[in-house]
């Protein structure tokens, strides 16, 4: 849709020298990433098994259950257990298990060793258990694909609907103008964190539900900055001319007017994304947010409060939110920078 | 005017024969009664407890009235204010026999609807008043007044309770609606007085607002000091309270004074208790006693824990069953539901192993008790076969059962309050290994127990309370399978309305005992409740200065030291170990740690 022009491609050349804006782009979207195929880092279900010559490779497969395996029981297969009872046979069949062999739900529990249990490298818990006895790493990888998804979904909703109506705002004016105004003020008027503590307690949404309720009331920030910009360019030249051949509302909105004022849109999001994984874990934290047992790092921060003795579940999330807050932030501020027109004006 | 005289005279006379003929209908005591005042029962408070001392706690919520009836009265502040205060009767704690409290002796008539009471004459109100015949009658205007909103207790004291007849300024009847059992007509008529002296124009149309922040006199020894609204509420020692010449109540109510300071976080309380700001901290949830009640401060004995099973009388708790949801019909589905809920695993894990199996619809009732029932175990085996006869034979992708439509089987269980979170977490785990999708869904608080109500779920998990006995009509009989009952399971079955009205008209207790146990297999037979834990005990921690008698509590002990109302009050502060304790702390030395596990009884055993 937009070829990259000189402009932009100096604002990434410029972007890329930032360098810790740039390394941290470049270590989060790895996240990202790695975060879509978690199952096969932490994970319960084995990445492979080899028994009686046959492979097997559940993380993505349907479920296999312990007769497959010559076991008595009709449900799914303990991994863990089966790779240990195949090295003891010694018969050649052989599990090969994830880096973290456990799942955020699964609870660990030795009968001896009440949980929260402390970090333990035969355990495979490298982070320790929480309350319930569930690894915190799996359960910190989860909570932070869902935190991630939650802000990156809630961010382009919200956008989306803000920068279209900001736009329409802008181009518009008149009475359609003065309405949206009134109507955006009354409803940002709303004390949002409540109004989603009531509805949340009401209703018990499911994860895009969830998602919904917050685009709800986070839609109404960037209109104003996107109906100041777009008032501004209206005026310009190019507007006018691209009127006088006849585009219509739309094609001068979407392909001429948004392209001017992508900047804005660009520089803002990161502070988005803070700003919604921040919310998704005050919301967790108070019990408001997605319905137990879905990982959380709200969860962990209050299990973490509680336990102040259980050090490594507090530590490692507080960590884990200080690190990708930080990034995000790193990143906002090179895009920030690399985007700032005073780089390329004589008037600095 | 001679008109006007003779009006006068004919209304004195005329208020004169009415004033006789009250008094004539009053005289008439039935001569033949026969008048107790209770077994002589040992007493249970320690003799060497000491008195006096401020005794400090917490409150997680201040209250939102001092009024012990109408809107917002029944909330967990009440204790304070009127649950633990003396009525007619007191049960012994231990034998659960009637004692005198403010009745020294009571009748029972013929009819099996009367009880005669004798008040104590030294039983005085709080603030000094005497507390007269006259409080009694006060009390149904009170609990009958519309001004005081309170439609349940209006019902109760007009429909359950008819009514008084006052004989003289320490003798009446109170009548019940229907006859009953002795130890059920005492349960029911054991009522406690309101002060007549306190509203002397009746209860005013604005009661709920204008008494809202006024405390009344009570029968008790504590009454309300000093407040700070949202911040402290301060509990005084009535000035020699009449109760003392009570056997039953001495060396009870030990301290001056009580402190509740309203700090609304748990953790930060616990903060508090460990400073030693807060005296005694409840610790009946595993995860703050195993987890948070430890430390150096236990280690050296500073604060000590003590734990009481006791012989309370343990409700049903469960998981409940809606009979009306289409799924939940098939039998197979049930059972293999029952099969599938692993909650030996939940105790042992998220319980820390302190709660008990309950193995059927309640426990602690005594012979009432069905005495080898036993609730299904976890054998995903056996909930398979159960489940492939209600046609979910195949396994999903994702190890959940599938029929043949391709329909998964998903049981959506509601809950209402997050602590229980770790304990749900655990069936739901333990279900998949039936090929049950056990689907939990929170509902917050109030709210949930309103939707369990309403009764829409499919499974809810949920406890209830119990009295001494245990009740069947409100939970399985189908008048109550219908919304806004506690028929959670929306259980209608005629055989059953038939056992539960004789259990409820017997008088014969082996006969009602016997009937008790077929309901309570019928009801196991059903499977549409799938009884989970009883929680058989009570504990505290408490700083070492806070003395416990030898035995901790009694059978009845739900709290060991008043901490959340004032209940028997066994408990007492040492102020020399208190001083002792202080400088301990500041020199770094230290106690033998004390960690005391009793059982209620278990001498006897």
């Amino acid at each position: 849709m937009f070829s990259i022009n000189p402009f932009t491609q100096k604002k990434l050349t410029r972007f890329r020298q930032i360098k810790r804006s740039y390394y941290s782009f470049i270590l989060l979207s790895l996240l990202i990433l790695l975060s879509c195929i978690a199952e096969v880092f932490v994970n319960s279900k084995a990445l492979m098994v080899s028994y009686q010559g046959q492979w097997y490779f559940p993380t993505y497969t349907g479920v296999n259950v312990g007769e497959d395996f010559g076991l008595d029981y009709a449900y799914e297969v303990d991994y863990r257990v089966l790779a240990q009872t195949f090295s003891e046979e010694d018969q050649g069949n052989w599990v090969l298990m994830p880096p973290v062999p456990w799942n955020a739900f699964e609870q660990d529990f030795d009968g001896v060793n009440y949980p929260p249990n402390p970090p333990s490298w035969q355990d495979s818990h490298y982070l320790g258990t929480d309350v319930l006895g569930r690894d915190v790493v799996a359960r910190l990888v989860y909570g932070f694909r869902i935190a991630i998804w939650f802000a990156l979904l809630t961010l382009t909703l919200c956008y989306s609907i803000g920068v279209v109506i900001g736009c329409l705002m802008g181009y518009m004016g008149g009475k359609f103008d003065l309405l949206m105004q009134r109507g955006i003020e009354i409803w940002s008027m709303v004390p949002f964190l409540y109004v989603i503590m009531i509805l949340v307690s009401i209703i018990q949404p499911s994860f895009f539900l969830f998602v919904l309720i917050n685009v709800m009331f986070g839609w109404m920030g960037i209109t104003w900055y996107m109906r100041t910009l777009t008032y501004k360019e209206k005026a310009r030249e190019y507007v006018q001319a691209a009127r006088a051949q006849g585009a219509g509302l739309w094609r001068i909105i979407l392909k001429h007017i948004l392209p001017n004022t992508m900047v804005m849109i660009v520089t803002l999001a990161p502070f988005g994304v803070v700003a919604n994984i921040s919310a998704l874990t005050a919301l967790d934290y108070l019990g408001l947010g997605l319905m137990p047992p879905t990982p959380s790092w709200g969860d962990l921060l209050q299990q973490g409060k509680s336990n102040m003795d259980a050090y490594w579940i507090g530590a490692s999330v507080v960590s884990a939110i200080v690190l990708v807050l930080t990034m995000v932030t790193f990143i906002g501020e090179g895009v920030r920078e690399a985007f700032d027109p005073k780089k390329y004006t004589r008037y600095r | 005017m001679k008109t006007m005289t003779f009006l006068r005279a004919s209304l004195k006379t005329g208020l004169g024969a009415l004033l006789l003929s009250s008094l004539a209908q009053a005289a008439a005591l039935p001569t033949n009664l026969n008048w107790t005042s209770g077994p002589d029962a040992p007493l249970f408070a320690d003799k060497n407890a000491k008195q006096g001392g401020v005794y400090n706690l917490r409150l997680s919520t201040f209250p939102l009235t001092f009024r012990t009836i109408g809107p917002d009265s029944n909330g967990s502040f009440r204790p304070f204010l009127l649950d633990g205060q003396p009525g007619l009767l007191q049960m012994h704690p231990n034998t659960r026999e009637y004692l005198p409290s403010l009745a020294t002796e009571w009748a029972f008539d013929d009819d099996q609807k009367t009880v005669y009471f004798k008040l104590d004459k030294t039983a005085r109100w709080s603030d000094g008043a005497d507390i007269s015949t006259a409080d009694f009658e006060f009390l149904f205007e009170y609990m009958r007044s519309d001004n005081a909103k309170a439609p349940w207790y209006k019902d109760y004291y007009t429909n359950s309770i008819t009514g008084i007849t006052v004989y003289d300024e320490d003798t009446f009847a109170l009548h019940s609606a229907d006859r009953l059992p002795q130890d059920d007509l005492l349960a029911r008529l054991g009522a406690t007085p309101r002060p007549k002296h306190f509203y002397p124009n009746g209860l005013p149309k604005d009661f709920v607002k204008r008494f809202n922040w006024k405390a009344e006199p009570v029968t008790g020894p504590y009454v309300l000091g000093k407040v700070k609204k949202g911040k402290s509420i301060e509990f005084v020692k009535v000035k020699d309270w009449w109760g003392y010449n009570n056997p039953y109540y001495q060396n009870r109510y030990n301290v001056d004074r009580v402190r509740l300071k309203i700090i609304r976080d748990q953790d930060v309380a616990m903060k508090h208790f460990e400073k030693g700001s807060i005296d005694a901290f409840s610790m009946i949830l595993p995860g703050v006693w195993h987890n948070q009640g430890k430390g150096p401060l236990y280690d050296k004995g500073f604060i000590e824990k003590s734990w009481l099973f006791n012989d309370t009388p343990q409700g049903a708790t469960g998981v409940w069953l809606n009979l009306e949801n289409p799924l939940m019909q098939d039998a197979n589905v049930r059972k293999g539901i029952a099969y599938s809920i692993n909650v030996d695993k939940m105790i042992e894990t998220a319980l820390f192993g302190d709660y008990v199996h309950l193995q059927s619809f309640g426990s602690g009732k005594g012979i009432y008790d069905h005495p080898n029932m036993k609730a299904k175990p976890f054998d995903p085996k056996l909930a398979a076969e159960y489940f492939s006869k209600a046609g979910y034979d195949t396994l999903g992708r994702d190890g959940i059962r599938v029929n043949a439509q391709g329909e998964p089987l998903v049981l959506v269980m509601n809950y209402s309050w997050k602590a229980h979170s770790a304990r749900t977490a655990v069936l739901r785990e333990e279900a998949k290994k039936a090929g049950l999708d056990l689907q939990l869904n929170l509902v917050e608080g109030a709210t949930g127990f309103k939707a369990a109500l309403e009764k829409k779920h499919q499974a809810v998990f949920q406890g209830m309370g119990s009295g001494m006995k245990p009740a069947y009509w409100q939970y399985f009989h189908s008048a109550n399978a219908k919304p806004q009952t506690n028929n959670f399971t929306n259980y209608q079955d005629p055989e059953m309305d038939k056992l539960i009205d004789a259990y409820d008209s017997e008088f014969n207790v082996e006969k009602k005992a016997e009937l008790s146990h077929q309901i309570q297999e019928k009801i196991m037979a059903c499977d549409c409740f799938i009884p989970t834990y009883s929680v058989p005990y009570t504990r505290l921690a408490h700083w070492r200065y806070v003395r416990l008698p030898d035995t901790l509590g009694v059978g009845l002990s739900t709290a060991l030291a008043d901490e959340s109302g004032f209940e028997y009050g066994l408990f007492w502060l040492d102020d020399g170990m208190k001083k002792e304790t202080l400088k301990a702390k500041k020199s770094g030395q230290s106690f033998p740690a004390v960690n005391r596990v009793e059982k209620h009884g278990a001498e006897s055993l």
